[in-house]
């Protein structure tokens, strides 16, 4: 039973990418679709371009939201706690509420179209979740771990990057996972806020209907490589994963 | 506009959250003694404490006002006007009026986005099937629970793509159905307005089960394996374990689960519906989501779209919430 219901859900993933070294009617054996796909769009340039960005992103997200954090867990302030509800209830805005307001405003700065303005629609868009899973994981560690490091003569800053920092690794590596597969396998705000030029493998792929260059098992072919990434990425990180989804489940 | 002083602000926060603290490496004998609102130098330590915790706080703070507040009040407030994105006239709570009478297409975009709601079930009781044979270690269930959760890490448009060619009139299905003498039933299944919708609801439901399995095996396993042992003791078949032993536990996963798959239908898959149909034939696959990107950069309804967005954030915060009171977790997401 278990079996059936496996195989059902991988037989079109394994027939479709199968079909991308199989030429159409024939069956013959054929390198052609991959050749195709590589001709229509520069994949490997798009797929840095999707790597750098997310990168990048993670980065953005990692040091703004971890020290909100840490200060909504440890260092409370007068309205911190209207601060992680806020971060709670922004996590619940869809991205399509917002977009139209945000693309006019970016188009204003003459952010839309550079890599700058892209990254900054993402940076702000992941820290809600970021604040979320930090401040939560920080609640978990015990206050007299900062007690303590305030009697070794730690300030605050000390406190925080050298004892609590490295104890939220766990933490980090969810969000860090999480924001890489978000700007990875976004369409929409890379689709507006990108460059005409530098595109992200998302909308590289999204574009082949319109070039006329490639065809199904081409784009297939396009998909399988641009999958690989994300996938590594699952792979090392699966525990993390899972974690991430029962941590932000079980609250 | 707020924002790339934020970033820098950040660099800032931490050299000033890190001088008053240097300067007083010996600030902490009250620390000692643990009383901290007792004493006079403690009470200081204090404000400083949440002095430093509202500057650690703030680079976020003001990204999220820049980026994600600031624009959901002006969707608010363009909602109610007529723009093209330069030009905004004010026509009031009419934009709505107008938008639920007389936008085309807007009948059967909500009656699709309704489907999406009652696709998730059929979904979901797949999900906790396979959920329940991985706990009672039916055969294969190591292999199972390592492969199923992958589609997690595809992109929609990957999966549009996959899909689109599995369902294609030349491919996989219909391939499949002819080599099993089923070639009558062979079928233009993206193309046509019938099986459109149900073939994109379909490819949703296969990627988000994944995910949905994976919570429903780890809402299992909360749950003590005494209870299915008793169960089996008063002679209790797997089915009957299924309905009177785990589902009642499992209330508050399955409230979860649907949070999860409802959300993204609702505000997570224009890329596939991007990829997949670009909405169509017609309307027949356009959900509100994907309408307003077509009202704002197809149409240029920029004042539309932003009421679209509206009706959709209003819908998520109303069936979260109904879906939260249900299952017995209000408090909680």
């Amino acid at each position: 039973m278990l079996l059936v219901i496996g195989v059902a859900l991988l037989y079109p993933v394994i027939d479709a990418a199968v079909g991308t070294f199989l030429t159409q009617g024939t069956g013959q054996p054929t390198l052609q679709y991959w050749s195709q796909v590589f001709h229509a769009i520069p994949v490997l340039g798009d797929m840095g371009v999707s790597a750098a960005m997310a990168v990048a992103v993670v980065c953005g997200v990692l040091l703004i939201a971890t020290p909100c954090g840490y200060a909504l867990a440890k260092l409370r302030f007068r309205g911190s706690g209207v601060v992680f509800i806020m971060a709670v209830a922004c996590m619940m805005i869809p991205t399509e509420s917002i977009l139209i307001p945000e693309y006019v405003n970016f188009v204003r700065l003459g952010l839309v179209g550079t890599l700058w303005g892209t990254a900054l629609v993402y940076v702000g868009m992941g820290i809600p979740f970021g604040v979320f899973l930090t401040t939560n994981y920080f609640r978990q560690l015990p206050d007299s771990l900062v007690e303590a490091a305030h009697v070794d003569g730690a300030g605050n800053l000390q406190a925080f990057l050298r004892v609590m920092l490295p104890l939220a690794r766990p933490a980090l590596a969810i969000v860090a996972v999480m924001q890489f597969l978000g700007v990875w396998n976004d369409l929409l705000t890379a689709l507006l806020f990108m460059p005409q030029q530098v595109q992200t493998i998302g909308v590289g792929l999204a574009s082949l209907p319109g070039t006329h260059l490639a065809n199904t098992n081409a784009m297939v072919a396009g998909s399988v490589l641009s999958a690989v990434p994300p996938v590594l990425v699952y792979l090392l990180f699966q525990r993390n994963l899972i974690g991430g989804l029962i941590m932000g489940a079980d609250k | 506009m707020t924002l790339p002083p934020s970033r820098s602000s950040g660099a800032v926060t931490f050299s000033d959250a890190a001088a008053p603290e240097d300067l007083s490496p010996a600030a902490n004998p009250a620390g000692d003694r643990r009383r901290r609102s007792a004493h006079p130098a403690s009470s200081s330590t204090f404000r400083r404490r949440a002095w430093t915790g509202f500057l650690f706080a703030l680079p976020a703070m003001v990204a999220v006002a820049g980026i994600m507040l600031l624009p959901l009040f002006q969707a608010a407030y363009y909602s109610l006007t007529t723009w093209d994105g330069l030009t905004s006239t004010y026509i009031g709570f009419s934009a709505y009026t107008q938008l639920f009478f007389h936008t085309v297409g807007i009948g059967q975009i909500l009656e699709n986005n309704a489907w999406v709601v009652f696709s998730i079930p059929v979904g979901l009781a797949v999900a906790m099937l396979a959920a329940f044979l991985t706990a009672t270690r039916a055969v294969g269930w190591k292999l199972f629970r390592n492969v199923v959760f992958f589609p997690v890490a595809l992109s929609w448009v990957v999966i549009g793509i996959v899909f689109g060619a599995f369902l294609a009139q030349d491919g996989g299905l219909n391939a499949l159905l002819r080599t099993s003498g089923l070639g009558h039933l062979t079928h233009d299944w993206l193309g046509s307005p019938a099986t459109a919708l149900p073939a994109l609801l379909l490819t949703f439901a296969w990627a988000m089960f994944g995910i949905n399995t994976v919570i429903f095996i780890s809402g299992l396993a909360t749950i003590p394996q005494e209870l299915f042992d008793a169960a089996r003791v008063d002679g209790a078949g797997s089915l009957r374990v299924l309905f009177h032993v785990v589902l009642p536990i499992m209330r508050r996963f399955v409230g979860l689960a649907f949070v999860v798959t409802l959300i993204s239908g609702f505000t997570g898959i224009f890329g596939l519906i991007f990829v997949m149909t670009s909405g169509g034939p017609g309307f027949s696959t356009t959900t509100l989501e994907f309408q307003v990107y077509q009202e704002a950069f197809s149409l240029g309804n920029f004042g539309t779209a932003a009421a679209l967005g509206m009706v959709l954030f209003a819908m998520m915060a109303v069936l979260t919430a109904v879906i939260g009171v249900i299952s017995g977790r209000s408090s909680d997401i």
